[in-house]
Protein backbone atom coordinates (compact mmCIF):
# COMPACT_ATOMS: atom_id res chain seq x y z
CA UNK A 1 0.00 0.00 0.00
CA UNK A 2 2.72 2.40 1.11
CA UNK A 3 4.87 1.61 -1.89
CA UNK A 4 2.03 2.01 -4.34
CA UNK A 5 1.23 5.42 -2.90
CA UNK A 6 4.86 6.52 -3.07
CA UNK A 7 5.24 5.30 -6.64
CA UNK A 8 2.05 7.12 -7.68
CA UNK A 9 3.28 10.44 -6.28
CA UNK A 10 6.66 9.99 -7.95
CA UNK A 11 5.05 9.19 -11.28
CA UNK A 12 2.71 12.16 -11.00
CA UNK A 13 5.67 14.43 -10.24
CA UNK A 14 7.60 13.06 -13.21
CA UNK A 15 4.58 13.50 -15.47
CA UNK A 16 4.18 17.10 -14.35
CA UNK A 17 7.84 17.88 -15.09
CA UNK A 18 7.61 16.22 -18.50
CA UNK A 19 4.54 18.26 -19.41
CA UNK A 20 6.32 21.42 -18.31
CA UNK A 21 9.34 20.50 -20.40
CA UNK A 22 7.14 19.74 -23.40
CA UNK A 23 5.39 23.12 -23.12
CA UNK A 24 8.67 25.03 -22.83
CA UNK A 25 10.16 23.12 -25.77
CA UNK A 26 7.06 23.83 -27.81
CA UNK A 27 6.98 27.56 -27.05
CA UNK A 28 10.76 28.15 -27.32
CA UNK A 29 11.20 25.83 -30.28
CA UNK A 30 15.02 26.15 -30.36
CA UNK A 31 17.55 23.28 -30.76
CA UNK A 32 18.91 23.75 -27.22
CA UNK A 33 15.55 22.73 -25.74
CA UNK A 34 14.58 19.57 -27.62
CA UNK A 35 11.25 17.81 -27.12
CA UNK A 36 11.27 15.17 -24.38
CA UNK A 37 10.08 12.45 -26.75
CA UNK A 38 13.16 12.93 -28.94
CA UNK A 39 15.47 12.83 -25.92
CA UNK A 40 13.89 9.62 -24.65
CA UNK A 41 14.16 8.01 -28.08
CA UNK A 42 17.84 8.92 -28.20
CA UNK A 43 18.38 7.71 -24.66
CA UNK A 44 16.83 4.34 -25.46
CA UNK A 45 19.08 4.03 -28.50
CA UNK A 46 22.43 5.00 -26.92
CA UNK A 47 22.01 3.91 -23.28
CA UNK A 48 23.56 0.46 -23.46
CA UNK A 49 26.00 1.32 -26.23
CA UNK A 50 27.51 4.47 -24.72
CA UNK A 51 25.89 5.98 -21.60
CA UNK A 52 25.86 2.87 -19.37
CA UNK A 53 29.64 2.73 -19.02
CA UNK A 54 29.77 6.42 -18.00
CA UNK A 55 27.00 5.92 -15.45
CA UNK A 56 28.85 2.90 -14.06
CA UNK A 57 32.05 4.96 -13.65
CA UNK A 58 30.18 7.75 -11.82
CA UNK A 59 28.43 5.26 -9.60
CA UNK A 60 31.68 3.52 -8.76
CA UNK A 61 33.35 6.83 -7.79
CA UNK A 62 30.44 7.76 -5.53
CA UNK A 63 30.36 4.30 -3.95
CA UNK A 64 34.12 4.26 -3.35
CA UNK A 65 34.09 7.78 -1.89
CA UNK A 66 31.14 6.92 0.32
CA UNK A 67 32.62 3.65 1.60
CA UNK A 68 35.91 5.40 2.34
CA UNK A 69 34.12 8.28 4.12
CA UNK A 70 32.09 5.90 6.28
CA UNK A 71 35.07 3.66 7.02
CA UNK A 72 37.07 6.63 8.30
CA UNK A 73 34.34 9.03 9.42
CA UNK A 74 32.29 6.63 11.52
CA UNK A 75 35.11 5.46 13.81
CA UNK A 76 36.35 9.04 14.10
CA UNK A 77 32.90 10.32 15.09
CA UNK A 78 32.57 7.38 17.45
CA UNK A 79 35.83 8.21 19.19
CA UNK A 80 34.91 11.88 19.45
CA UNK A 81 31.44 11.15 20.80
CA UNK A 82 32.58 8.47 23.21
CA UNK A 83 35.72 10.00 24.63
CA UNK A 84 35.99 13.61 25.78
CA UNK A 85 39.73 13.40 25.34
CA UNK A 86 39.52 12.40 21.67
CA UNK A 87 36.97 15.15 21.13
CA UNK A 88 39.21 17.82 22.65
CA UNK A 89 42.04 16.70 20.38
CA UNK A 90 40.10 16.33 17.15
CA UNK A 91 37.36 18.96 17.41
CA UNK A 92 39.55 21.97 16.52
CA UNK A 93 40.84 20.21 13.43
CA UNK A 94 37.38 19.20 12.30
CA UNK A 95 35.93 22.65 12.93
CA UNK A 96 38.77 24.45 11.17
CA UNK A 97 38.60 22.28 8.06
CA UNK A 98 34.85 21.63 7.88
CA UNK A 99 33.80 25.05 6.46
CA UNK A 100 36.48 25.04 3.74
CA UNK A 101 34.68 24.47 0.42
CA UNK A 102 36.17 21.13 -0.54
CA UNK A 103 35.95 21.88 -4.27
CA UNK A 104 38.55 24.62 -3.70
CA UNK A 105 40.99 21.89 -2.75
CA UNK A 106 40.58 20.13 -6.09
CA UNK A 107 43.70 21.67 -7.67
CA UNK A 108 45.78 20.55 -4.70
CA UNK A 109 44.20 17.10 -4.74
CA UNK A 110 44.92 16.76 -8.44
CA UNK A 111 48.54 17.77 -7.90
CA UNK A 112 48.94 15.30 -5.05
CA UNK A 113 46.79 12.39 -6.22
CA UNK A 114 46.93 12.90 -9.96
CA UNK A 115 44.09 13.69 -12.31
CA UNK A 116 42.87 10.09 -12.37
CA UNK A 117 40.43 8.09 -10.26
CA UNK A 118 42.00 8.75 -6.89
CA UNK A 119 41.53 12.52 -6.80
CA UNK A 120 37.87 12.16 -7.83
CA UNK A 121 37.18 9.58 -5.15
CA UNK A 122 39.06 11.62 -2.54
CA UNK A 123 36.96 14.67 -3.40
CA UNK A 124 33.73 12.79 -2.69
CA UNK A 125 35.29 11.33 0.42
CA UNK A 126 36.18 14.82 1.69
CA UNK A 127 32.65 16.08 1.17
CA UNK A 128 30.93 13.19 2.95
CA UNK A 129 33.41 12.46 5.73
CA UNK A 130 32.93 15.67 7.73
CA UNK A 131 29.16 15.34 7.73
CA UNK A 132 29.49 11.76 8.95
CA UNK A 133 31.98 12.62 11.70
CA UNK A 134 29.85 15.41 13.11
CA UNK A 135 26.55 13.54 12.83
CA UNK A 136 27.91 10.43 14.55
CA UNK A 137 29.58 12.43 17.30
CA UNK A 138 26.43 14.42 18.05
CA UNK A 139 24.24 11.33 17.89
CA UNK A 140 26.41 9.54 20.46
CA UNK A 141 26.36 12.57 22.75
CA UNK A 142 22.57 12.62 22.53
CA UNK A 143 22.24 9.07 23.92
CA UNK A 144 21.05 9.38 27.54
CA UNK A 145 23.53 7.81 29.94
CA UNK A 146 20.78 5.62 31.41
CA UNK A 147 20.45 3.78 28.10
CA UNK A 148 23.73 2.06 28.88
CA UNK A 149 22.85 1.14 32.47
CA UNK A 150 21.00 -2.14 31.90
CA UNK A 151 23.92 -3.30 29.76
CA UNK A 152 26.62 -2.16 32.13
CA UNK A 153 25.15 -4.02 35.09
CA UNK A 154 25.27 -7.16 32.96
CA UNK A 155 28.97 -6.62 32.46
CA UNK A 156 28.63 -5.81 28.76
CA UNK A 157 31.86 -4.89 26.99
CA UNK A 158 32.38 -2.34 24.26
CA UNK A 159 31.39 -4.64 21.35
CA UNK A 160 28.01 -5.31 22.99
CA UNK A 161 27.49 -1.58 23.68
CA UNK A 162 28.29 -0.87 20.05
CA UNK A 163 25.88 -3.50 18.77
CA UNK A 164 23.03 -2.90 21.18
CA UNK A 165 23.14 0.87 21.69
CA UNK A 166 25.61 2.93 19.69
CA UNK A 167 24.98 1.60 16.17
CA UNK A 168 21.17 1.71 16.31
CA UNK A 169 21.14 5.06 18.14
CA UNK A 170 23.41 6.76 15.61
CA UNK A 171 21.89 5.24 12.47
CA UNK A 172 19.13 7.85 11.82
CA UNK A 173 21.44 10.88 12.10
CA UNK A 174 24.16 9.06 10.18
CA UNK A 175 21.83 8.28 7.28
CA UNK A 176 20.51 11.85 7.24
CA UNK A 177 24.09 13.14 7.05
CA UNK A 178 24.88 10.83 4.14
CA UNK A 179 21.74 11.92 2.34
CA UNK A 180 22.56 15.61 2.74
CA UNK A 181 26.18 15.11 1.70
CA UNK A 182 25.15 12.99 -1.30
CA UNK A 183 23.56 15.93 -3.11
CA UNK A 184 26.77 17.94 -2.86
CA UNK A 185 28.84 14.89 -3.73
CA UNK A 186 26.98 14.37 -7.00
CA UNK A 187 27.38 17.99 -8.09
CA UNK A 188 31.06 17.97 -7.25
CA UNK A 189 31.50 14.64 -9.01
CA UNK A 190 30.08 16.21 -12.16
CA UNK A 191 32.68 18.95 -11.91
CA UNK A 192 35.64 16.65 -11.26
CA UNK A 193 34.63 14.40 -14.15
CA UNK A 194 35.25 17.24 -16.58
CA UNK A 195 38.98 16.83 -15.92
CA UNK A 196 41.40 14.05 -16.68
CA UNK A 197 38.98 11.30 -17.60
CA UNK A 198 37.05 10.00 -20.57
CA UNK A 199 34.48 8.25 -18.46
CA UNK A 200 31.73 9.42 -16.15
CA UNK A 201 28.49 11.29 -16.58
CA UNK A 202 30.24 14.64 -16.16
CA UNK A 203 32.53 13.84 -19.06
CA UNK A 204 29.69 12.51 -21.19
CA UNK A 205 27.50 15.59 -20.73
CA UNK A 206 30.28 18.11 -21.30
CA UNK A 207 31.55 16.16 -24.30
CA UNK A 208 28.05 16.12 -25.84
CA UNK A 209 27.84 19.84 -25.22
CA UNK A 210 31.16 20.50 -26.98
CA UNK A 211 30.01 18.33 -29.89
CA UNK A 212 26.83 20.45 -29.98
CA UNK A 213 24.89 17.21 -29.68
CA UNK A 214 22.04 18.44 -27.52
CA UNK A 215 20.07 15.21 -27.64
CA UNK A 216 23.03 13.27 -26.21
CA UNK A 217 23.55 16.01 -23.63
CA UNK A 218 19.95 15.86 -22.45
CA UNK A 219 20.04 12.08 -22.33
CA UNK A 220 23.10 12.40 -20.07
CA UNK A 221 21.42 14.92 -17.80
CA UNK A 222 18.44 12.59 -17.54
CA UNK A 223 20.63 9.63 -16.56
CA UNK A 224 22.54 11.68 -13.99
CA UNK A 225 19.23 12.82 -12.45
CA UNK A 226 17.93 9.28 -12.29
CA UNK A 227 21.25 8.22 -10.71
CA UNK A 228 20.81 10.82 -7.98
CA UNK A 229 17.19 9.82 -7.45
CA UNK A 230 18.18 6.16 -7.20
CA UNK A 231 20.84 6.91 -4.56
CA UNK A 232 18.33 8.94 -2.54
CA UNK A 233 15.79 6.15 -2.77
CA UNK A 234 18.34 3.61 -1.55
CA UNK A 235 19.21 5.75 1.49
CA UNK A 236 15.54 6.48 2.19
CA UNK A 237 14.60 2.83 1.99
CA UNK A 238 17.45 1.84 4.29
CA UNK A 239 16.36 4.47 6.78
CA UNK A 240 12.75 3.36 6.63
CA UNK A 241 13.69 -0.24 7.26
CA UNK A 242 16.32 0.34 9.92
CA UNK A 243 14.65 3.15 11.86
CA UNK A 244 11.15 1.71 12.09
CA UNK A 245 11.32 2.19 15.88
CA UNK A 246 11.36 5.96 15.53
CA UNK A 247 7.98 6.35 13.88
CA UNK B 1 12.29 -20.06 37.10
CA UNK B 2 15.32 -22.14 37.93
CA UNK B 3 15.75 -22.02 41.68
CA UNK B 4 19.22 -22.65 42.84
CA UNK B 5 19.39 -21.69 46.47
CA UNK B 6 23.18 -21.72 46.57
CA UNK B 7 23.10 -18.90 44.05
CA UNK B 8 21.07 -16.71 46.35
CA UNK B 9 23.38 -14.67 48.45
CA UNK B 10 23.09 -11.90 50.96
CA UNK B 11 24.12 -8.41 50.03
CA UNK B 12 26.29 -6.40 52.38
CA UNK B 13 26.79 -2.68 51.91
CA UNK B 14 29.64 -1.56 54.08
CA UNK B 15 30.37 2.03 54.95
CA UNK B 16 29.58 3.46 51.53
CA UNK B 17 30.34 7.13 50.95
CA UNK B 18 29.66 8.66 47.54
CA UNK B 19 30.69 12.17 46.54
CA UNK B 20 29.87 14.11 43.39
CA UNK B 21 32.34 16.77 42.38
CA UNK B 22 30.50 19.95 41.48
CA UNK B 23 33.57 21.70 40.14
CA UNK B 24 37.30 21.51 40.68
CA UNK B 25 37.08 22.88 44.20
CA UNK B 26 33.74 21.82 45.64
CA UNK B 27 32.23 18.38 46.03
CA UNK B 28 29.00 17.21 47.46
CA UNK B 29 28.41 14.11 49.56
CA UNK B 30 25.41 12.16 48.32
CA UNK B 31 25.82 9.17 50.62
CA UNK B 32 27.42 9.24 54.03
CA UNK B 33 28.77 6.00 55.55
CA UNK B 34 25.85 3.78 54.59
CA UNK B 35 25.76 0.33 56.17
CA UNK B 36 23.11 -2.11 55.15
CA UNK B 37 22.62 -5.87 54.97
CA UNK B 38 20.00 -7.39 52.72
CA UNK B 39 19.46 -11.06 53.63
CA UNK B 40 19.25 -13.49 50.72
CA UNK B 41 15.82 -13.98 49.24
CA UNK B 42 14.23 -10.85 50.64
CA UNK B 43 13.02 -7.53 49.31
CA UNK B 44 14.53 -4.46 50.88
CA UNK B 45 12.58 -1.28 50.21
CA UNK B 46 14.56 1.94 50.47
CA UNK B 47 12.22 4.79 51.33
CA UNK B 48 13.01 8.47 51.50
CA UNK B 49 12.30 11.95 50.18
CA UNK B 50 13.65 13.01 46.79
CA UNK B 51 17.26 14.05 46.88
CA UNK B 52 18.12 11.89 49.90
CA UNK B 53 20.47 9.72 47.84
CA UNK B 54 18.36 6.59 47.34
CA UNK B 55 18.98 6.55 43.59
CA UNK B 56 22.67 7.08 44.24
CA UNK B 57 22.63 4.12 46.62
CA UNK B 58 21.08 1.75 44.10
CA UNK B 59 23.39 2.93 41.32
CA UNK B 60 26.38 2.36 43.57
CA UNK B 61 25.21 -1.15 44.36
CA UNK B 62 24.72 -1.73 40.64
CA UNK B 63 28.31 -0.69 40.04
CA UNK B 64 27.27 2.28 37.92
CA UNK B 65 28.82 4.72 40.39
CA UNK B 66 32.06 4.26 42.22
CA UNK B 67 32.02 5.03 45.93
CA UNK B 68 34.68 7.25 47.45
CA UNK B 69 35.00 4.69 50.21
CA UNK B 70 33.33 1.49 51.35
CA UNK B 71 32.49 -1.79 49.64
CA UNK B 72 29.53 -3.70 48.31
CA UNK B 73 29.85 -7.45 48.66
CA UNK B 74 27.72 -10.46 48.01
CA UNK B 75 28.55 -13.54 50.01
CA UNK B 76 31.92 -12.15 50.98
CA UNK B 77 33.16 -11.24 47.51
CA UNK B 78 32.96 -7.84 45.84
CA UNK B 79 29.97 -7.48 43.55
CA UNK B 80 31.24 -8.23 40.07
CA UNK B 81 28.80 -8.24 37.13
CA UNK B 82 30.72 -11.12 35.54
CA UNK B 83 30.31 -13.34 38.60
CA UNK B 84 26.91 -12.25 39.86
CA UNK B 85 23.91 -11.70 37.60
CA UNK B 86 22.44 -8.30 38.40
CA UNK B 87 19.08 -7.19 37.10
CA UNK B 88 18.63 -3.43 37.00
CA UNK B 89 15.34 -1.68 36.38
CA UNK B 90 15.72 2.08 36.05
CA UNK B 91 12.97 4.62 36.55
CA UNK B 92 12.16 4.92 32.85
CA UNK B 93 12.10 1.09 32.45
CA UNK B 94 15.39 1.13 30.53
CA UNK B 95 14.02 -0.45 27.37
CA UNK B 96 16.04 0.08 24.20
CA UNK B 97 13.79 2.11 21.86
CA UNK B 98 15.17 0.43 18.73
CA UNK B 99 14.44 -3.09 19.92
CA UNK B 100 11.08 -4.82 19.91
CA UNK B 101 9.54 -5.95 23.20
CA UNK B 102 10.76 -9.51 22.71
CA UNK B 103 14.21 -8.42 21.65
CA UNK B 104 14.42 -6.18 24.74
CA UNK B 105 13.48 -9.09 26.97
CA UNK B 106 16.18 -11.22 25.34
CA UNK B 107 18.86 -8.58 25.97
CA UNK B 108 20.26 -10.44 28.99
CA UNK B 109 20.85 -13.77 27.21
CA UNK B 110 22.37 -11.91 24.24
CA UNK B 111 24.83 -10.00 26.40
CA UNK B 112 25.66 -13.04 28.50
CA UNK B 113 25.98 -15.20 25.39
CA UNK B 114 23.46 -17.69 26.72
CA UNK B 115 21.19 -19.96 24.71
CA UNK B 116 18.84 -17.43 23.14
CA UNK B 117 16.52 -20.14 21.75
CA UNK B 118 15.85 -21.57 25.21
CA UNK B 119 15.41 -18.05 26.60
CA UNK B 120 12.89 -17.34 23.85
CA UNK B 121 10.63 -20.14 25.09
CA UNK B 122 10.84 -18.86 28.64
CA UNK B 123 10.21 -15.30 27.39
CA UNK B 124 7.04 -16.53 25.72
CA UNK B 125 5.83 -17.92 29.06
CA UNK B 126 6.61 -14.63 30.79
CA UNK B 127 4.76 -12.63 28.12
CA UNK B 128 1.69 -14.77 28.71
CA UNK B 129 2.01 -14.63 32.49
CA UNK B 130 2.36 -10.84 32.39
CA UNK B 131 -0.60 -10.42 30.05
CA UNK B 132 1.42 -8.95 27.19
CA UNK B 133 1.32 -11.92 24.82
CA UNK B 134 0.90 -10.67 21.27
CA UNK B 135 2.92 -7.51 21.85
CA UNK B 136 6.30 -9.19 21.24
CA UNK B 137 6.88 -7.38 17.95
CA UNK B 138 6.00 -3.90 19.18
CA UNK B 139 8.57 -1.20 19.81
CA UNK B 140 8.59 0.49 23.25
CA UNK B 141 7.12 3.63 21.70
CA UNK B 142 4.08 1.63 20.65
CA UNK B 143 3.41 0.39 24.19
CA UNK B 144 1.64 2.07 27.11
CA UNK B 145 3.54 2.84 30.32
CA UNK B 146 2.08 -0.22 32.03
CA UNK B 147 2.98 -2.45 29.09
CA UNK B 148 6.54 -1.13 29.00
CA UNK B 149 6.76 -1.84 32.72
CA UNK B 150 5.63 -5.42 32.13
CA UNK B 151 8.24 -5.85 29.40
CA UNK B 152 10.88 -4.51 31.80
CA UNK B 153 9.72 -6.97 34.48
CA UNK B 154 9.83 -9.83 31.99
CA UNK B 155 13.38 -8.81 31.09
CA UNK B 156 14.43 -8.63 34.74
CA UNK B 157 12.95 -12.00 35.68
CA UNK B 158 14.05 -13.80 32.52
CA UNK B 159 17.61 -13.18 33.66
CA UNK B 160 16.91 -15.06 36.91
CA UNK B 161 19.27 -12.59 38.57
CA UNK B 162 21.09 -13.15 41.83
CA UNK B 163 20.31 -9.57 42.70
CA UNK B 164 17.50 -7.38 41.43
CA UNK B 165 17.77 -3.61 41.73
CA UNK B 166 14.76 -1.42 41.05
CA UNK B 167 14.92 2.36 40.99
CA UNK B 168 11.42 3.81 41.51
CA UNK B 169 10.10 1.18 39.12
CA UNK B 170 6.41 2.01 39.38
CA UNK B 171 6.47 5.74 40.02
CA UNK B 172 5.75 6.84 36.46
CA UNK B 173 2.47 4.89 36.38
CA UNK B 174 -0.99 6.04 37.39
CA UNK B 175 -2.27 4.83 40.78
CA UNK B 176 -4.38 1.93 39.49
CA UNK B 177 -1.74 0.60 37.12
CA UNK B 178 0.86 0.99 39.86
CA UNK B 179 -1.06 -1.23 42.29
CA UNK B 180 -1.60 -3.74 39.51
CA UNK B 181 2.12 -3.80 38.74
CA UNK B 182 3.01 -4.21 42.40
CA UNK B 183 0.87 -7.36 42.43
CA UNK B 184 2.45 -8.59 39.21
CA UNK B 185 5.87 -7.99 40.70
CA UNK B 186 5.03 -9.85 43.93
CA UNK B 187 3.68 -12.84 42.00
CA UNK B 188 6.87 -13.10 39.97
CA UNK B 189 9.01 -12.45 43.00
CA UNK B 190 7.35 -15.20 45.07
CA UNK B 191 8.28 -17.72 42.38
CA UNK B 192 11.88 -16.60 42.12
CA UNK B 193 12.58 -15.21 45.62
CA UNK B 194 15.29 -12.97 44.21
CA UNK B 195 17.27 -10.80 46.59
CA UNK B 196 15.89 -7.38 45.72
CA UNK B 197 16.59 -3.76 46.56
CA UNK B 198 13.74 -1.47 45.60
CA UNK B 199 13.87 2.30 45.86
CA UNK B 200 10.62 4.19 46.27
CA UNK B 201 9.15 7.38 47.62
CA UNK B 202 5.71 5.85 48.20
CA UNK B 203 5.18 4.74 51.78
CA UNK B 204 2.44 2.27 50.76
CA UNK B 205 4.71 0.72 48.17
CA UNK B 206 7.47 0.24 50.71
CA UNK B 207 5.01 -1.30 53.19
CA UNK B 208 3.54 -3.65 50.60
CA UNK B 209 6.72 -4.76 48.84
CA UNK B 210 9.48 -4.45 51.43
CA UNK B 211 10.37 -7.32 53.76
CA UNK B 212 12.64 -4.78 55.39
CA UNK B 213 12.24 -1.05 54.98
CA UNK B 214 15.21 1.27 55.08
CA UNK B 215 14.29 4.84 55.86
CA UNK B 216 16.72 7.37 54.45
CA UNK B 217 16.89 11.03 55.28
CA UNK B 218 18.32 14.05 53.54
CA UNK B 219 22.11 14.08 53.65
CA UNK B 220 22.47 10.49 52.52
CA UNK B 221 22.21 8.65 55.82
CA UNK B 222 19.98 5.86 57.05
CA UNK B 223 17.48 6.97 59.70
CA UNK B 224 16.06 3.59 60.52
CA UNK B 225 15.81 0.00 59.32
CA UNK B 226 12.44 -1.60 59.97
CA UNK B 227 11.44 -5.25 59.84
CA UNK B 228 8.10 -4.95 58.08
CA UNK B 229 5.30 -7.24 59.32
CA UNK B 230 2.95 -5.94 56.62
CA UNK B 231 5.05 -7.31 53.74
CA UNK B 232 2.84 -8.67 50.96
CA UNK B 233 -0.37 -7.83 52.78
CA UNK B 234 -2.86 -5.96 50.66
CA UNK B 235 -4.23 -4.20 53.71
CA UNK B 236 -0.96 -2.31 53.82
CA UNK B 237 -1.99 -0.09 50.94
Amino acid sequence: MHWKKLLTTYLLGAAFLLILWQIIAFIASIPIIPQPSRVFTRLARIFTSSIAIHAAYSLWRIAAGLVLAVAIGYPLGLAMGYSRCADRLLSPMVYLTYPVPKIALLPILMLLAGVGELSKILMIFLIIVFQVVIAVRDAIRAIPEETFFPLRVLGAGFPAMLREVILPATLPKFLTAVRVAMATAISVLFFTETFGTQYGMGYFIMDAWLRVNYLDMYAGILVLSVLGLALFTVIDTTERAACRWQR
Amino acid sequence: MQMNSSRRQSLIIQDITVTYSQNEHASFEALHHIRLTVPKGTVCAVLGPSGCGKSTLIKTVAGLLHPASGTVTMDGAPLDPHRVTIGFMPQNYGLLPWRTALSNVLLGPRIRKQDVQAARARAGELFTQLGIAGLEGRFPKELSGGQQQRVALARAFLLAPDLLLMDEPFSALDAITREEMQDVFLTLWREAQTTTVLVTHYVEEALYLGRTIVLMRAGGTIAETIDNPLFGKKSAR
